[in-house]
């Protein structure tokens, strides 16, 4: 299965703690709708190359979705990996304020019209969305391995609903 | 797009189209002297007109020249594979192939009418010559980047104020990230790299580019009479007796290439399947308007 559904215990107060981010960084990420949550590679915190530019097609084609990245903007360092596959950092919301079928639409559409691929070339999607339902106080993580194709068929399945229940 | 402009009675696109002529013929011919000729004649009209558009306020058409000037350098790195191939500098085909696909991939996101001009037809025929080398591992660089900036802007591309997206196109130039303060973390060996000039050599020598291995780009380059035949390689396992193989040792690789010793493998088969490749030429395609 291309789809792991997990709980998870990421908290993004404690996250931007324990990155020791600077006040004015966590206001500006406090006011964001969805915010890229960095990786840990090594002893550093680094966000993958793609999602820099998914921020910013999402900034063009969604202008009321405020994209914001979990770190110091000085200190904001890009992953590559030079792989065929797309890799993309864990974004976070929180379920009453964006659908996810928005956010997938926007991925599917981001890759379809910006990342064309030639006959033969695989392309696989590794990217994980951090749902928090405030309500109910719990947090699911959706970790997306596989085809790019299938990323739209495979969260359509879903519903937050019965997740959170 | 590409072709409705080059189709108009009115100039620089009347002379485009003229060149554009002149290099489908060439190339049609092998020419690839010719072929680089007029692309130097058209990347200077194109650069030229890049201009004047830039300073009439004209983004659209500044764009325009931009998607142009790649479809013809695909045409130019199109005809240098063709020269490499028959020249049998295999290493530098490779490299031409990667440079078209790379092409490619822009003219797919920015031309509408990539099939309908069919420039899907030469995608297909690379895609097809490419199962002719022996490479299926590549060098991948895994590193991680202090510094970007944009190459429109000059801003940090995680700068707010930077609106460009790589791969847009701006005035004529396509924005870019260029990367600064890179520490490499390592080198991944993978099957589907983003970048395939990088392919190497397994140990037992056998991804190298030899004249055992590369028989079928010999084949193709010499029966092919034009680079518009859609090209069609099909693998399949020709049966050989096994007395084809009786000098083999116990411990060599089986001719069948499934990785095993001989021994192990098919040497108490009557026969062995041997991989074995048949190119076929379908019929030509023209490019640009059908």
């Amino acid at each position: 299965m291309p789809l792991i559904i997990t709980d998870t215990d990421i908290d993004l107060e404690l996250f931007m703690n324990n990155l020791s981010l600077e006040d004015s960084t966590k206001e500006r990420i406090r006011n964001g709708r969805i915010i890229i949550l960095p990786e840990k590679v090594g002893e550093n915190y680094t966000i993958y190359n793609d999602t820099l530019n998914l921020k910013k097609y999402i900034n063009m084609t969604q202008k009321d979705l405020n994209v914001q990245i979990c770190m110091d903007t000085k200190k904001i360092t890009t992953y590559h990996l030079h792989s065929g596959d797309l890799w993309f950092s864990t974004l976070y919301f929180i379920s009453t304020e964006i659908g996810l079928p928005l956010i997938i639409g926007i991925i599917s559409s981001y890759i379809y019209d910006k990342l064309k691929k030639l006959k033969g070339e695989a392309q696989t999607i590794h990217i994980k969305i951090v749902i928090k339902d405030k309500k109910k106080n719990k947090t699911k993580m959706f970790s997306f391995d596989g085809p790019s194709e299938d990323i739209k068929d495979t969260f359509k399945k879903i519903d937050l609903n019965t997740i959170f229940k | 797009m590409i072709f409705d402009l080059l189709s108009l009675k009115i100039e620089p696109f009347y002379s485009l189209n003229q060149l554009n002529v002149k290099i489908l013929d060439a190339l049609r011919q092998f020419n690839h002297k010719e072929v680089i000729e007029y692309e130097i004649q058209v990347q200077s009209i194109i650069t030229d007109n890049k201009k004047i558009s830039i300073t009439k306020k004209d983004e659209t058409q500044a764009n325009n020249f931009f998607i142009i000037s790649l479809y013809f350098k695909m045409l130019l790195h199109y005809s240098a594979l063709w020269d490499a191939m028959r020249d049998k500098k295999y290493q530098e085909t490779w490299f031409y192939i990667q440079d078209c696909n790379d092409i490619l991939r822009l003219l797919k996101n920015f031309e509408h009418d990539y099939n309908n001009y069919n420039l899907i037809e030469i995608e297909y025929n690379l895609f097809e010559i490419e199962k002719l080398f022996p490479f299926t591992f590549f060098n991948s660089a895994e590193m991680i980047c202090g510094k970007s900036t944009c190459s429109i802007c000059r801003r940090d591309t995680s700068n707010p104020e930077c609106i460009h997206i790589p791969g847009e196109l701006y005035w004529g130039k396509m924005a870019q990230q260029e990367m600064g303060d890179i520490k490499f973390n390592g080198i991944a060996i993978l099957r589907n790299p983003k970048d395939k000039r990088c392919a190497i050599t397994t140990v037992d020598g056998k991804e190298k580019l030899s004249e055992d291995n590369t028989k079928g780009l010999l084949l193709l380059a010499t029966k092919i009479s034009s680079p518009y035949y859609k090209i069609r390689i099909i693998e399949t396992k020709q049966k050989e007796p096994i007395f084809k193989f009786k000098d083999l040792k116990k411990d060599d690789p089986c001719p069948c290439q499934s990785g095993k010793k001989f021994y192990q493998c098919c040497s108490r088969k009557k026969r062995i399947g041997i991989p074995h490749m048949k190119i076929f030429f379908d019929d030509e395609f023209k490019i640009g308007h059908q």
